[in-house]
C-alpha cells in the first residue's frame, strides 16, 4: 500500500511507458495524428487532395528536381481562411509549368518548356502573366511523382487523413453498437441474449467484403460510405467480447451488491460493469482500428472505397501497382509501407495496452 | 541429522526498485515421523517458505538472499536444495518431497481421468510398467480410503467431490513414497466434516510411512489436531516454535497468545474478542495495514452487549416475545438442472426446499450448513436477488415475494447484504468514499453532496477507518479493512435487516475477531437484525442468538445457539459439531 492514492489509469500508464513496442506505436500514432491534422501545412503540395496535376513530369524517380514557371491562372483564386486551409487546403493560384531554361527580356519571360525527355517547346509570357515576386521555383519530389505528375509525398501525407479517419469512425461506430448490444445481451441474458446473439451470428456469417459492397450499393461509393460500411461490419467482434466480459462481471459480488442496494440496471451497467471491462475493449478497439485501415485500403484498391482524386493509400497502390516491376516501384511501395507502419503501430500499441490494463496482474 | 533443516533462510522479492523481505532469517527442522505445523496469517511468509523448499517460486522476482535448505533422506548424504539445478530438482520434486495444495478443484487437470494423472506421476519417477503403475494407483486409491478405487480411477475430476479430489491429490503425492510431504492449507477449502477425515488420513499415512510432514495452515485449531511441533510465523519471521502442547499451554510470544485468544470458539456469546493489538502493547506497528482496531480494555460482559433480550429465550420466563421481522413460509428455490430439447425443464436442483422460519426483531440468527446446503441461496432469496419457486417471505407484514422489481426499491433500503469475498465485493474503479455515498445518492437520502460526504466520513469512523481514506481505491486496503468498508456501505442506507453471507470466512482469525467485534458494536448501536450465514459453527455460535442448521436445502435443526452447539439433537448437527477443530490438545 502506498501512502498516496493513485488511480488505475496512472498505474496503467506507468506500465505502458515501460513497453518499448507500445511506446513506438504510440509515437507513430501521435505523429500521424499531427500529420493528419496539419496535412495541408506540411505537404509540399497543399492544393485540395494534393491533386496538382503536371502531366509532363509523370512517373519521376524519388528525389527528382524540377524547375517551374509559376503562371497565373485565368480565374481569380481567393486566399482561404486559416481553418479552410487547415481542413481542405488551398487551391493553387498558378499553373506550374516545368521548364528547362528561361530568359528574362524586358517585360517578358521566355522559357524552354519541358514536355518529355528530349522534347521541349519555346514559349514566351508577359511578366504580368506570371508571379510577380519569384516567377521561377525549383521543387524537389522526395518520393517521386505518379502518372499524373502529382507529388507522392504530398498524397501520402494527405492520405493519412483517410486511414486515420476510417479507423476512428469505424471504431466509434463499432464501439457504440458493440457496447450497447453486447452489454444488453450479457447483462439481461435469456431472451434478449438469444435475440442479439442470433442477429450477431447472421451479421457474422456475411463476408465483410460482401456486406461492404451491399452497403456501398445502397449508400453509394465514397469517403463516408466506407466509414459506415466498415463500422457496421466490425461491431460484431466488439459485441461478442463485451457480452462475454459482462457475463463474467455480473457474477462478481460488487455487481450483485448493486442489485441489493437497489441501483437501476442502467446505473449498474454504466458505472459498475463497463468501467471494469474497458481494458479488453480498448485492446480490441486498437486492433479494430488497425484492421479498419487494412480493410479501407483493400476497398479503395478494389475501387469501391475512397474515390479519386482524394488520395487514399489503397487507391495509390491501385493506381501504381503495375509499375512495381517496370520502372518506379516507389510509387506503390511508399503507400504500402505507410499502411504497414501504421497498422503495426496500432497492433503494437494494442498489445501494450493489453499488458498495461491487465487489472488482474495489479491486485 | 534431521530430514530437513532450514537454516537462516531469507527470501526477497524484487519488483522494480522495491524489495520486499517475504521471509527473514528463519530456521527450523523437520524430523522423520514429525508433523511440523507452520501457522501464520496471510502474508506471514508461510507459503513462501514451503515453496522455496522445492524452489517453486518464480525467480525473478524471488531471490534467496541467504540461508541453506538441507535435505537428507537417510540421515546421511546431506544435500543443499538451494544449490540444486533444475534437473536434480526434478528428481527430488514429487519423488522425495511431495506437495499438496489448497485448491483441490484446480490442482487436478480436468481433461484427464484421476487414475491417469496418478499413474503418470508414478511413471515419471519410477521404472515400472504401465500395468504396475496402474495397480499401484488403485492401491493408493484404496489406501487414501476412496470408496470403489477401480471406478474412481476412470472418473474425471469434475465428477468427484472436493474431499474426494483432495484424496486423489494425496494419493498422487504419496505414490512415490516421498520422505517429506508438504501440505499447503490442504483442508481450507473443504467442509469441516470432510476436513476432519482428511486430517486423520494425513496423520495415518504419515505414521505408516514414517514421513516428515510440513503442514501449513492459518487455523491453530487444525494444527492442534494434526501437528507435533508448531512454528508460528508473523511478518516473515518465526516468532515462536515449540511442541504443540507447549504452544497451546504456555505461549510465549504475544502474537501466539493473540492468535490463540482471538478464536471465537473459546469465547462466550457476544463477549468482546481480543485482537492482536491488545497483545502487542503498542510497541509494534502492525504491518502497514494502517490503523487497527484498539479494543476497550474492560471486557464488556455478554449480558451488557446483548442487552435485555437475552432473557427472552430463557425457558420458563414469561417475557413477551419480540415481533417477527421476517416470516418465511414454505419457501422453495429450485434451479433447473436438466432440460429437454425444447427447453422445458425436466429436473431441478432443490437448493432450498420447503423452508419455514421466523427472524425476530433485533436478534441475530445464525444459519449454518456445509457447501451445497442451500444457505447462500436462502440468503439471496430473502433479498429477492434470486426468485423463489414457491412460498412466501413476509417482511414487516408484507409479502415481498409478490412484489415486482420496481416495487422493491424501498425494500432495498431496509434489507442489506454483506458478502463473503472482500476482494470482489467492491468495485475496483470507484473510490471507497463514492462507493459508500452512491447508495445514498440513488435512494435520495441526503440531497446535497456535501451532506453525503459528511455522513460517509461518519460511517468510515464508525467502522474504524479514517476520513482520509475517502479518496482511496479498494486495492489499497487489506481484506479486513475492505470488509469493514462493505459493512459501512451496507449501513449507509440505515437498514433494519442485514444478511451477512460468510462475511468473515475469507479473513484471518485475528481480523475476523475485529470484524465480529465491529458487527456486535454496530448492532448494539443501530439495533438491526442479522442473519449470519456461515459454514463455521464456532463463529456462528459466538455471534448468534439462535442457530438454524441447514442440510440439503432443508432445515435440520434450529434453536438457541448454545443449545445447538452444546447439545445437538440430530445426527447431522452432532457430526458437524464434532468435526470442529477445538484447538485443544486431546
Amino acid at each position: 500500500m502506498t501512502s498516496t492514492s493513485y488511480s488505475f489509469q496512472r498505474a496503467a500508464w506507468r506500465r505502458l511507458r515501460k513497453n518499448k513496442g507500445a511506446m513506438f506505436g504510440l509515437i507513430v500514432i501521435s505523429l500521424s495524428v499531427l500529420v493528419a491534422i496539419f496535412a495541408y501545412f506540411i505537404s509540399p503540395d497543399s492544393s485540395p487532395f494534393a491533386n496538382r496535376i503536371i502531366l509532363e513530369i509523370g512517373r519521376q524517380k524519388p528525389g527528382h528536381q524540377q524547375t517551374f514557371l509559376k503562371l497565373k491562372k485565368e480565374k481569380n483564386v481567393s486566399n482561404p481562411g486559416f481553418f479552410a486551409w487547415l481542413i481542405s487546403g488551398k487551391e493553387d493560384k498558378y499553373y506550374y509549368v516545368p521548364i528547362l531554361a528561361y530568359q528574362l527580356k524586358n517585360d517578358s519571360i521566355i522559357i524552354q518548356k519541358y514536355i518529355d525527355e528530349d522534347v521541349s517547346e519555346r514559349q514566351a509570357f508577359h511578366t504580368s502573366q506570371v508571379d510577380s515576386k519569384n516567377p521561377i521555383v525549383t521543387k524537389k519530389f522526395l518520393l517521386g511523382t505518379d502518372t499524373y505528375g502529382r507529388d507522392i509525398l504530398s498524397r501520402l501525407i494527405v492520405g493519412v487523413r483517410v486511414s486515420l479517419g476510417v479507423g476512428m469512425i469505424t471504431v466509434i461506430i463499432s464501439l457504440t453498437i458493440g457496447l450497447l448490444l453486447g452489454s444488453l445481451a450479457g447483462y439481461f441474458r435469456g431472451r434478449t441474449d438469444d435475440l442479439i446473439m442470433w442477429f450477431m451470428n447472421v451479421i457474422w456469417s456475411i463476408p465483410t467484403l460482401l456486406l461492404v459492397f451491399a452497403i456501398t450499393l445502397i449508400l453509394g461509393k465514397g469517403f463516408w460510405q466506407v466509414f459506415v460500411a466498415v463500422g457496421l461490419t466490425m461491431w460484431v467482434s466488439v459485441a461478442r467480447l463485451v457480452r462475454g466480459q459482462v457475463m463474467n462481471a455480473r457474477e462478481l459480488e460488487y455487481v450483485e451488491a448493486t442489485r441489493a442496494l437497489g441501483f437501476s440496471h442502467a446505473r449498474t451497467i454504466i458505472y459498475h460493469i463497463l468501467p471494469n471491462i474497458i481494458g479488453p475493449v480498448m485492446v480490441i478497439a486498437a486492433s479494430n482500428f488497425a484492421s479498419a485501415i487494412v480493410i479501407e485500403a483493400g476497398l479503395s484498391f478494389l475501387g469501391v472505397g475512397v474515390q479519386p482524386p482524394q488520395p487514399s493509400w489503397g487507391l495509390m497502390i491501385k493506381e501504381n501497382y503495375n509499375f512495381i516491376i517496370t520502372q518506379n516501384p516507389m510509387l506503390a511501395l511508399a503507400p504500402g509501407f505507410a499502411i504497414m507502419l501504421l497498422v503495426l503501430a496500432f497492433n503494437l500499441f494494442g498489445n501494450g495496452l493489453r499488458d498495461a490494463l491487465n487489472v488482474r496482474g495489479r491486485i | 541429522m534431521p530430514l530437513l533443516t532450514i537454516d537462516n533462510l531469507s527470501v526477497d522479492f524484487f519488483s522494480g526498485k522495491e524489495t520486499t523481505n517475504a521471509v527473514k532469517n528463519i530456521s527450523f527442522n523437520v524430523d522423520r515421523g514429525d508433523v511440523v505445523g507452520i501457522v501464520g496469517e496471510s502474508g506471514s511468509g508461510k507459503t513462501v517458505t514451503s515453496l522455496s523448499i522445492l524452489q517453486l517460486l518464480p525467480s525473478p522476482p524471488a531471490q534467496y538472499s541467504s540461508g541453506r535448505i538441507l535435505f537428507s533422506e537417510g540421515g546421511n548424504n546431506i544435500e543443499d536444495l538451494l544449490t540444486k539445478g533444475h534437473k536434480e530438482l526434478q528428481h527430488i520434486r514429487g519423488n522425495k518431497i511431495a506437495m499438496i495444495f489448497q485448491e483441490p478443484m484446480s490442482s487436478l487437470n480436468p481433461v484427464f481421468s484421476c487414475g491417469h494423472q496418478v499413474t503418470e506421476a508414478i511413471l515419471a519417477h519410477k521404472t515400472v510398467s504401465n500395468n504396475q503403475a496402474r495397480q499401484q494407483t488403485i492401491d493408493w486409491f484404496s489406501k487414501v480410503k476412496l470408496s470403489e478405487p477401480d471406478k474412481i480411477f476412470h472418473r474425471y475430476p469434475h465428477q468427484l467431490s472436493g474431499g474426494q479430489k483432495q484424496r486423489v491429490m494425496i494419493a498422487m503425492a504419496m505414490s512415490c513414497n516421498p520422505s517429506l510431504l508438504i501440505c499447503d492449507e490442504p483442508t481450507t477449502a473443504l467442509d469441516v466434516t470432510v476436513q476432519k477425515t482428511i486430517l486423520k488420513l494425513i496423520r495415518e499415512l504419515q505414521q505408516e510411512q514414517n514421513m516428515g510432514v510440513i503442514f501449513i495452515t492459518h487455523d491453530l485449531g487444525v494444527v492442534a489436531e494434526v501437528a507435533d511441533k508448531v512454528v508460528v510465523m508473523y511478518n516473515g519471521e518465526i516468532v515462536e516454535q515449540n511442541s504443540v502442547k507447549e504452544i497451546f499451554d504456555r505461549p510465549q510470544h504475544p502474537y501466539t497468545k493473540a492468535l490463540l485468544a482471538c478464536r471465537p470458539v473459546n469465547h462466550q456469546r457476544g463477549e468482546r474478542l481480543p485482537v492482536v493489538s491488545d497483545f502487542f502493547e503498542k510497541v509494534e506497528k502492525v504491518g502497514v495495514r494502517g490503523h487497527e482496531r484498539v479494543s476497550k480494555p474492560e471486557i464488556t460482559s455478554d449480558r451488557m452487549i446483548r442487552g435485555g433480550k437475552e432473557q427472552q429465550f430463557r425457558p420458563g420466563e414469561p417475557v413477551a416475545r419480540p415481533p417477527a421481522l421476517i416470516e418465511v413460509q414454505n419457501l422453495s428455490v429450485w434451479f433447473p438442472s436438466k432440460k429437454n430439447f425444447f427447453g422445458k425443464t425436466l429436473e431441478f436442483v432443490k437448493a432450498v426446499d420447503d423452508v419455514s422460519f421466523e427472524v425476530l426483531k433485533g436478534e441475530t440468527l445464525g444459519l449454518v450448513g456445509e457447501s451445497g446446503s442451500g444457505k447462500t441461496t436462502l440468503g439471496r432469496a430473502l433479498l429477492r436477488l434470486i426468485d423463489p419457486v414457491s412460498g412466501k417471505i413476509i417482511y414487516n407484514d408484507e409479502d415481498i415475494t409478490a412484489k415486482k422489481r420496481d416495487q422493491l426499491k424501498p425494500l432495498r433500503k431496509d434489507i442489506q447484504i454483506v458478502f463473503q469475498d472482500p476482494y470482489s465485493s467492491l468495485n475496483p474503479r470507484i473510490t471507497i468514499g463514492s462507493a459508500i455515498a452512491e447508495p445514498m445518492q440513488v435512494h435520495k437520502i441526503f440531497p446535497g453532496g456535501h451532506q453525503r460526504k459528511k455522513k460517509v466520513i461518519e460511517l468510515l469512523e464508525k467502522v474504524d477507518l479514517r476520513p482520509g481514506h475517502f479518496n482511496r481505491y479498494p486495492h489499497e486496503f487489506s481484506g479486513g479493512q475492505r470488509q469493514r468498508i462493505v459493512i459501512a456501505r451496507a449501513l449507509a442506507l440505515n437498514p433494519s435487516f442485514l444478511v451477512c453471507d460468510e462475511s468473515v470466512s475469507a479473513l484471518d482469525v485475528s481480523v475476523q475477531a475485529q470484524v465480529l467485534n465491529l458487527l456486535n458494536d454496530l448492532k448494539k448501536e443501530f439495533g438491526f437484525t442479522i442473519i449470519f450465514i456461515s459454514h463455521d459453527l464456532a463463529v456462528v455460535r459466538y455471534i448468534s442468538d439462535r442457530i438454524m442448521v441447514m442440510n440439503n436445502g432443508r432445515i435440520e435443526e434450529s434453536g438457541d445457539a448454545d443449545d445447538i452447539y452444546f447439545n445437538p439433537q440430530t445426527e447431522y448437527t452432532k457430526t458437524l459439531v464434532a468435526s470442529i477443530p477445538k484447538g485443544k490438545i486431546a
